[in-house]
């Protein structure tokens, strides 16, 4: 009797432990945003990269989920109906500086910038922004924060090294452009996901660069990047969709 | 002109005229006068003449002339100015006399009388007192010219005063002018519609301020939800080849419009002054920043870039807006480019110019830089580059100029 109850305990802690590690492997993220369309579909995007996605609406709810949880990523627009997210912001910082912060703001201003990493945020992102970029942006954070920037990122036979910033094929390095690195990085942290060639060059030349009717230059670009994959012996995962952009994985 | 300059030339003319006027009046008149008195003078000396004869006593005469006539003239007056033959001291010279022939009967003898007295001595009088009278006429007019323009000056210094106020006055500063008291009630009634006015240019401005930043806002956040709305969708399975056209269509559309929000909000920031953080820029630097994120887009129309840049050349300015000018230069460079043609950047411590092969343009040169201005309506740019430019260099008093000539298109901008 005893030993059914000290074997029962026994495993309801395995259990624990179990749920406990599996809590630990698990990326928690907190979306704060106001707009609920919007939420909804960052939270639908991200959560198909199997992170746990929190949504909160409001300055109140946020408040109240970072109360009991950790997160390891918050996601937080600063214009609050009910309140200033640098408030939210601070308050993180506070309570956990370990959790990276990603201010989302639609006003474009530099003062909004500099205020939130002064404060401590770890990146900022403009509105209207593509959600792969959002998504880039996130795995990026984590791997600096979570593991010091001391994880490659693999995919099939292709290993990324974002300390080095080098690429393997089976272990042998690729030889590859910056241009090329960031791309290949691009697509396997948004994998099985159609990108736009407005999202890749946002993405590799920056938001501000006026050059939307000559998309040539992806072309270019994604034509080395899939040469120099396949000379290396790795399958081509490079899909184009027509018109629109490329889609990398099975 | 300014007024007091205005009034000042209309004064002179006036003063000269009337200082001519008043000499020759003033000259003609003691003229008269003295003569007047001269001819009176002539007149009691030969009455005295005259009475020495009638009651026979000796006359101090200088000269007897007889002059007898026939018959009894009747007595005559006859008044001239003559000029008298003398020789004084070895000097030969004529002088001015006043002479009075008067004909007379006495004690039954007709008499010529004669008496003369010099004009000399009053002509000269009659100089020197109207010298003197023109020169203290034309003291005080000078003075008068003086005391005026220092009074004007005095009385107008309120108004130069606000004027300069409401020249420095910027909207930006959202201060309301606060204008000097005159005590002259035009300047007052001036300095109150100046103030109510100024009052209403800031309200409106703050009002179109809080207008742009919440549209904008309003704006960006649909946008947002367009744009990941249109993305889900493209994750979507089983979508055939129509619907993706329309998705791709919506999302197309969704990122140029928001590209154009962005654009227009950056627009009206400029204009607003809200980049007001100035610092030392290293122009050198900064192009060499913007030409590495152009790289591709240079290699891609196999373009030969040239660089003429000169050492140390540094500006004060806002770091975003100067990147942004450099970008929109060189992106403007290679957009109107030609493949295989050339970009030729340089740099000195008094201008920046970049030089691109390309086709004459549609635009004039002043055209250029206005809004939404492109070569082809079809063309997919917006035409707000050359005019975000245009607006931070006006911001910065820096002047622009696009020019023309052998197939190259020269923009410079001189600090």
């Amino acid at each position: 009797m005893l030993n059914r109850v000290k074997r029962r305990v026994h495993g309801i802690k395995i259990l624990f432990l179990y749920l406990l590690i599996l809590e630990c492997l698990e990326m928690k993220l907190l979306i704060v945003e106001d707009e609920l369309e919007l939420l909804n579909s960052t939270c639908v995007y991200l959560q198909k990269e199997d992170f746990v996605c929190e949504p909160a609406s409001n300055f109140f709810e946020a408040e109240d989920k970072l109360l009991s949880y950790n997160y390891d990523v918050v996601i937080l627009d600063i214009n609050l109906p009910d309140g200033n997210g640098l408030n939210l912001l601070k308050y993180v910082k506070e309570k956990s500086p370990e959790t990276g912060v990603l201010i989302v703001s639609a006003k474009d201003s530099l003062d909004d910038k500099l205020k939130g990493l002064d404060l401590g945020a770890d990146d900022y992102i403009t509105k209207p922004f593509h959600l792969a970029e959002l998504n880039s942006r996130v795995n990026s954070l984590l791997r600096r924060r979570k593991f010091e920037g001391n994880n490659n990122i693999i995919f099939e036979e292709i290993e990324i090294d974002p300390v080095a910033k080098i690429a393997l094929v089976n272990a042998k390095p690729l030889d590859l452009t910056k241009k090329e690195y960031f791309l290949l990085l691009y697509f396997i942290t948004n994998k099985n996901r159609v990108l736009t060639k407005e999202a890749i060059a946002e993405h590799l030349w920056g938001d501000n660069i006026d050059m939307v009717d000559n998309f040539d230059f992806i072309y270019t670009h994604m034509r080395n990047l899939r040469k120099k994959l396949k000379k290396s012996g790795a399958n081509d995962y490079l899909q184009t969709i027509y018109g629109l952009g490329y889609k990398f994985g099975e | 002109m300014k007024l007091i300059e205005k009034t000042r030339r209309r004064y002179i003319p006036y003063a000269i005229l009337i200082f001519i006027i008043s000499s020759v009046v003033i000259y003609f008149t003691l003229k008269r006068i003295t003569i007047a008195k001269q001819d009176e003078k002539l007149k009691w000396d030969k009455e005295l003449i005259a009475q020495k004869i009638k009651y026979d006593y000796p006359l101090p005469i200088f000269e007897v002339d007889d002059y007898k006539s026939k018959t009894p003239v009747k007595d005559t007056l006859y008044f001239k100015d003559t000029l008298i033959y003398q020789v004084v001291s070895g000097v030969e010279k004529y002088e001015l006399y006043r002479q009075l022939t008067s004909i007379e009967n006495l004690q039954n003898r007709t008499y010529r009388i004669v008496t003369r007295t010099s004009l000399v001595r009053n002509q000269d009088y009659i100089l020197i007192i109207t010298l003197s009278v023109g020169i203290v006429v034309l003291l005080l007019m000078i003075t008068v010219y003086f005391v005026n323009t220092h009074v004007m000056r005095k009385a107008w210094l309120p108004f130069y005063e606000n004027l300069q106020i409401v020249k420095n006055f910027s909207v930006e500063d959202n201060k309301p002018v606060t204008l000097e008291k005159s005590g002259i009630d035009e300047f007052e009634e001036l300095n109150n519609s100046l103030t109510r006015l100024t009052d209403k240019i800031i309200s409106d401005f703050n009002n179109l301020k809080e207008f742009t930043e919440n549209a904008s806002h309003e704006m960006q956040t649909p946008l947002a939800i367009m744009q990941s709305k249109s993305e889900m969708l493209l994750q979507s399975e089983n979508l055939d080849a129509e619907h993706v056209d329309h998705i791709r269509a919506i999302y197309t559309s969704v990122q140029r419009l928001s590209k154009l929000n962005k654009t227009l909000l950056l627009l009206s920031k400029i204009e607003n002054n809200q980049f007001t953080e100035k610092e030392t820029i290293d122009v050198n630097k900064s192009i060499e920043r913007q030409l590495e994120i152009f790289e591709d887009f240079i290699e891609n129309k196999e373009l030969e870039l040239v660089m003429n840049t000169a050492m140390d050349v540094t500006i004060e300015a806002n770091p975003l807006l100067f990147d942004m000018v450099i970008s929109n230069l060189i992106s403007n460079a290679i957009k109107h480019n030609v493949k295989g043609g050339n970009i030729t950047i340089s740099t000195t411590k008094l201008f920046v110019s970049v030089s691109n092969s390309g086709a004459p343009t549609k635009l004039d040169s002043s055209s250029l830089f206005e809004r939404f201005k492109k070569e082809s309506q079809s063309s997919n740019s917006f035409g707000l580059g050359l005019a975000i430019v245009k607006k931070v260099c006006d911001n910065y008093n820096w002047k622009i100029t696009h020019s023309f000539a052998e197939d190259q298109h020269n923009i410079s901008i001189y600090f």
